[in-house]
């Protein structure tokens, strides 16, 4: 069963605000959507409501590929918190999270090389720059591979350096069959094949 | 399989953060040191009056030390988004939130029971009952953590939620503390486990183990809302 992501009139509400409607989008395996947005416009919202943390006011959000036994989502999220523990060393928290996700024996040095902090696995974690931080978050995604990633400002404080690095993440996903969402001021590095504009909408 | 790995990586994980993460587990086991300790100065040197409200006083401490250390349990985990990764791990939050409690019981509450000898000499409190007392503690303290954590996931990420966490966990706390002290006394001076209180005792830990985690979790999923 292949990845695909599909919503269908999607609402959002939070508290009595209504942060927008009538919001549609599909996006099957390979593609990387990007979401625009201003401040306040439900960009951060929408990712956690796909995950499932927050409730939905209406319309329909379906994901697959699903398997009918397990509660797991196809998913992999990466707010604009890290979940970085500052009494641990970068590789040891890297596999707490393997091991959490069902993945205990994932290359963990190999993942922190590709995010090219492979030199910082014995560094406690509180050493690390916000970019490093955001490096070892991004490594989660690799060691707990899932075919859908949702991504909340992956880039924020990444150096030009990361985003070439977070590109070739991206494109390796996507060339597997991955999809991409992504809530992004910027253009997304490497390119996105769909943008939605949640401003645009009522 | 992989959840029971999963579950234990928690555990150790958050045994450990309480320790070295700054998880200020060692408050606890100074606040349940220095008011032992300090019960003698402050009561008075009578041995007799001693032997008869120590095991009280170090339920008053333990209940109290447990009190303190409620406000850690979810917050740092919410403030820096560990706890999203968790609740999307595919692992129920129920396990999540049972497994947390049993690492800070860990870290925050094995301490406690460790160095209760050597208060248990202080308060006048025979040699003989000091194993009965230590696995009184045990089991009393894992089933004040475990009853705490409902009030510490409602009052998570609500700003200066210590506070709010040991106003609601005070009368969840009344039970154990009767049921405990009663059991501790009554080891104290005859010399066995305690008798009814002490059944009394681990039933109501029983139950905490099994009802607070689902309260729990659901709490924390308003936060995660």
């Amino acid at each position: 069963m292949t990845a695909s992501v599909s919503l269908k009139d999607v609402s959002l509400q939070r508290g009595n605000r209504l942060l927008f409607e009538g919001l549609s989008f599909d996006a099957k395996e390979g593609e990387a959507v990007e979401l625009r947005g201003a401040n306040g416009s439900g960009k951060s919202s929408l990712l956690r409501a796909i995950v499932g943390l927050l409730p939905i006011a209406s319309g329909a959000i379906t994901l697959s590929p699903r398997s009918v036994d397990d509660d797991r989502l196809p998913t992999a999220y990466l707010g604009h918190l890290d979940a970085v523990k500052n009494g641990e060393t970068v590789s040891a928290q890297l596999q707490f999270w393997a091991t959490v996700s069902g993945t205990p024996g994932a290359n963990i040095a190999e993942a922190l090389d590709r995010l090219g902090i492979g030199g910082l696995a014995n560094l406690p974690s509180s050493m690390l720059s916000a970019g490093q931080k955001r490096r070892l978050a991004l490594a989660r995604l690799l060691v707990a591979p899932q075919p859908i990633w949702l991504l909340d400002e992956p880039a924020a404080p990444l150096d030009a350096n990361g985003r070439d690095v977070l590109a070739g993440l991206i494109a390796s996903h996507r060339r597997a069959g991955g999809i991409v969402i992504a809530a992004i001021h910027d253009p997304l590095p490497g390119g996105a094949s769909q943008t939605v504009d949640l401003s645009a909408l009522p | 399989m992989s959840l029971l790995h999963a579950l234990l990586a928690i555990v150790l994980r958050d045994a450990k953060l309480g320790w070295v993460g700054g998880g200020g587990a060692a408050l606890p086991a100074a606040f349940f040191a220095g008011a032992s300790a300090l019960a003698p100065f402050a009561l008075g040197p009578d041995p007799q009056l001693l032997t008869k409200i120590g095991p009280g006083f170090l339920w008053l401490a333990l209940a109290l030390s447990a009190l303190v250390s409620l406000e850690r349990l979810f917050q740092g985990d919410l403030e820096d988004g560990t706890l999203d990764q968790l609740a999307l791990s595919g692992i129920p939050l129920t396990l999540v939130v049972a497994a947390k409690v049993l690492g800070q019981w860990l870290a925050a509450g094995a301490p406690l029971v460790i160095i209760s000898p050597i208060l248990a000499l202080l308060l006048q409190i025979p040699p003989h009952a000091i194993p009965a007392l230590m696995l009184n503690l045990a089991l009393g303290g894992l089933g004040l953590f475990f009853i705490g954590s409902i009030p510490a996931a409602l009052a998570a990420g609500v700003r200066r939620g210590g506070l709010l966490a040991a106003l609601l966990a005070l009368p969840l706390y009344a039970p154990p503390v009767i049921f405990g002290a009663a059991a501790a006394s009554a080891a104290a001076s005859l010399g066995d486990f305690g008798g009814q209180p002490f059944l009394l005792l681990c039933a109501f830990t029983l139950a905490a183990l099994a009802t607070a985690p689902p309260a729990a979790a659901a709490g924390l999923r308003l936060h995660l809302s």
